[in-house]
């Protein structure tokens, strides 16, 4: 019985720790998501692409969510001395790392 | 699905070799307890309790994602970057948690472990797992509108590439034995690391951040992104500098930031790791430095146009069998 009972509080504990694990991932995820979307709404950003920035990305895509509003605010023309990807339609046979 | 789709889709493999590589970094050290009697203790998720359930769960997750992105490349590539993210976040959060906890309270039990006479660190495991999702999160949100727009297709920028290099080399090698302390005439050492010392927890979170924007900067190209990553890279290179400067100083700097229970090592020999995170910060710091130029951030390696058909060899798949190839040879030397 005290095997059992042994086994049994291990099945329960690893399931506590795999509902724990993924209840803070989860909190974390949809926590900075919900911040994402906030940011990329005053900036008038598409909340397809805020949401899925901010779970996938984390604090990172909150940040990254401000500099693509900040850069979609500015003046196209004047903005950016890069060059912007190609849009033809071959743009991912030479994508760089896809 | 025809020829001319697939031409428009970004390619599988990349994504699955990234997948693959988050899921190889789980079964590998998270977390390194060092005790003071010069053993060294490995731990990562499998070692939970119901921790093989959850890397089970993530493997679901993305072999879902794998078989949808065979015919909707875009949303079975952000299912999976979902269900490893989940896994990155992990151990970022594990890692980054434990030693800023064990950075700022040292006197501190965790799971019945004397951190006392212990060290904790990450492991290299957290560093596999973590550029690995995040390199797959970018490449799903490279495709995202307006990310699109701001992403380079037929070049690699030079001076993300740059920075990286001495970011990663200072985030393994923080996580590594920097000295070595004993007592004269006797066996018992202590291996503190980078990540051990006082208030580097939160050192740690900003060297994950500096990689973080590094891999955006490769992804989306554009000055603003490179000047904040430049900033925050030149204060974390700066700080990482003083605290291996302060550790090979020795002497009576030393007993400022290693804890007061140390003071009574006598013997005090420097890794070589030391020299590493030293050599490193100092080239983070130049060509973070240099970031703030435009010219410099111009650099780029020029891939070229190539219309369809002409080549079968796309760049992500080699550099996805290049990943794949990696976790092969990863996992035999592991079970030779």
């Amino acid at each position: 019985m005290p095997a059992i009972r042994r086994r049994l509080c291990d099945v329960i504990t690893g399931l506590f720790t795999y509902i724990a694990i993924f209840g803070m991932t989860a909190v974390w995820i949809l926590g900075w998501m919900g911040l994402s979307v906030v940011v990329g709404s005053f900036f008038d950003l598409p909340l397809r692409t805020v949401s899925l920035v901010g779970a996938i990305l984390g604090p990172l895509g909150f940040i990254v969510t401000i500099m693509i509003g900040v850069l979609e605010s500015r003046n196209p023309a004047a903005a950016e001395f890069l060059p912007a990807a190609s849009t033809s339609s071959t743009e991912f046979v030479d994508d760089p790392f896809a | 699905m025809n020829s001319g789709q697939s031409v428009l889709q970004p390619r599988l493999l990349l994504p699955v070799a990234l997948a693959v590589r988050v899921v190889r970094g789980s079964a590998m050290p998270w977390i390194t307890v060092r005790t003071f009697s010069g053993n060294e203790r490995v731990y990562n998720l499998s070692d939970l309790r119901g921790g093989i359930a959850v890397i089970m769960t993530i493997i679901l997750v993305v072999l879902i994602g794998a078989v949808i992105g065979i015919f909707k490349r875009l949303t079975g590539m952000t299912i999976m970057s979902l269900g490893v993210a989940t896994l990155g976040w992990m151990a970022a959060i594990s890692g980054m948690l434990l030693t800023i906890l064990w950075s700022l309270i040292p006197r501190v039990n965790v799971a019945g472990l004397d951190l006392a006479k212990a060290t904790l660190s990450q492991g290299p495991g957290v560093v596999v797992t973590v550029v690995a999702s995040l390199s797959l999160a970018f490449t799903v949100v490279r495709q995202l509108e307006p990310f699109r727009t701001y992403t380079p297709s037929t070049s690699v920028p030079a001076l993300p590439i740059a920075a990286l290099v001495p970011m990663a080399a200072i985030a393994v090698t923080m996580s590594s034995e920097w000295i070595r302390l004993g007592t004269e005439g006797s066996a018992v050492q202590a291996q503190v690391a980078g990540d051990a010392l006082y208030g580097s927890g939160l050192v740690v979170l900003g060297i994950w951040l500096s990689v973080g924007l590094w891999i955006g900067a490769l992804m989306v190209n554009r000055s603003l992104v490179i000047s904040v990553a430049s900033g925050l890279t030149v204060v974390i290179s700066l700080v990482v500098a003083m605290y291996a400067l302060f550790v090979w100083a020795g002497g009576s700097l030393i007993n400022w930031i290693v804890p007061a229970k140390l003071e009574r090592w006598t013997a005090v020999s420097v890794e070589p790791q030391l020299y590493i995170v030293l050599v490193s910060s100092f080239l983070a710091l130049v060509v973070a430095t240099l970031g703030f130029f435009a010219k410099i951030q111009n650099l780029r390696f020029t891939l070229g146009e190539r219309a369809p058909g002409i080549s079968k060899l796309y760049y992500s798949d080699v550099v996805g069998g290049v990943i794949l190839l990696g976790v092969l040879v990863s996992v035999v030397w592991q079970l030779v």
